[in-house]
């Protein structure tokens, strides 16, 4: 993958949306608040971020109660993880040094 | 995108990545519950049981152990189910793991030697051992260092309890009780709490 074929996922591309995959990769799920938290995002903006993540079908989000309270818990899902390995190739040809043609045909 | 933009990208990854490695399920409580349970247990059946001279007593103590340790557990484990906000892949892994050495205490405790497989005497010893297994491989899943110690206390116990006639196998039994599950409980908990309010 070199720089110039670099396609960046527009639905990951945002800060906040990658601000959740980023945490939803690395846990089991984490419910609304939690995320709303490590984010720093508000209430308004992270819903519609999820909602754009569920409708792409990267993240799934079940909605429960706890003492008369609703829990939102989000999940990443395998599409979710394939999509955010992919992103993060790219991140890496993005940032990786070039390396010259004369070099490379060497070996 | 230029070569700044990805750079900010791999740090937001980064920092949030390193905003969930403090986020495990609490267990000091967990240990803290079975390690005052197995203690009130042991000391139950081994003075009052014993000077009874009714060895079914001693077996009643421990199945009613077993019921009210098995019963708080199952109460807790969905209280904080209900209140978590994230759960971890080492939470769940935890989680079977803590099951499944549950089941083994049990056989090894409870219903091997009532089958005769083994004698009474021998459960302190390989539940002990067992103990220690579990604090070993929780040491290791979730890095806490001082559980390290607390599984070769409850090692070496056994092996002293293996080596001491019978009437004072109890008592490295007591010691790896206290020292390697109820203070490393208590320890847990005050970590857990404290990591909760740092954040």
């Amino acid at each position: 993958m070199n720089k110039e074929s670099v396609h960046l996922d527009p639905l990951i591309h945002t800060p906040v949306r990658l601000a959740v995959l980023s945490l939803l990769m690395a846990v089991e799920e984490a419910d609304f608040m939690y995320l709303k938290e490590k984010t720093g995002a508000t209430e308004g903006n992270l819903s519609t971020h999820l909602a754009r993540l569920e409708e792409g079908g990267l993240i799934s989000i079940e909605k429960t109660f706890f003492k008369k309270r609703p829990k939102t818990v989000c999940s990443i899902t395998e599409e979710g993880k394939r999509r955010f390995h992919h992103y993060v190739s790219c991140l890496e040809a993005l940032l990786s040094p070039e390396i010259p043609e004369e070099n490379t045909s060497e070996g | 995108m230029n070569s700044h933009k990805a750079y900010e990208d791999v740090q937001l990854i980064k920092e949030m990545l390193s905003k969930t490695k403090r986020n495990v399920m609490e267990s000091g409580k967990y240990f803290a519950l079975w390690g005052y349970v197995i203690l009130t247990a042991a000391l139950c059946s081994d003075y009052i049981a014993n000077s009874l001279g009714k060895p079914w007593v001693s077996h009643a103590i421990w199945l009613g152990a077993i019921a009210i340790g098995s019963l708080f557990t199952f109460l807790f484990i969905s209280a904080d189910k209900k209140r978590t906000r994230v759960t971890t892949f080492f939470d769940r892994i935890g989680g079977y793991m803590g099951g499944g050495f549950g089941i083994a205490f049990l056989l090894a405790g409870v219903v091997y030697p009532a089958l005769g497989v083994y004698p009474y005497s021998t459960i302190p010893i390989i539940t002990g051992m067992i103990a220690g297994t579990f604090l070993f491989i929780t040491a290791c899943l979730y890095q806490w260092k001082f559980l390290f110690g607390a599984a070769f206390i409850w090692w070496a116990a056994t092996l002293a309890a293996a080596l001491l006639p019978f009437n004072l196998q109890a008592w490295p039994i007591f010691f790896a009780l206290i020292f390697g599950y109820i203070i490393p409980g208590h320890m847990l908990h005050y970590k857990e709490r404290k990591g909760q309010r740092d954040e």
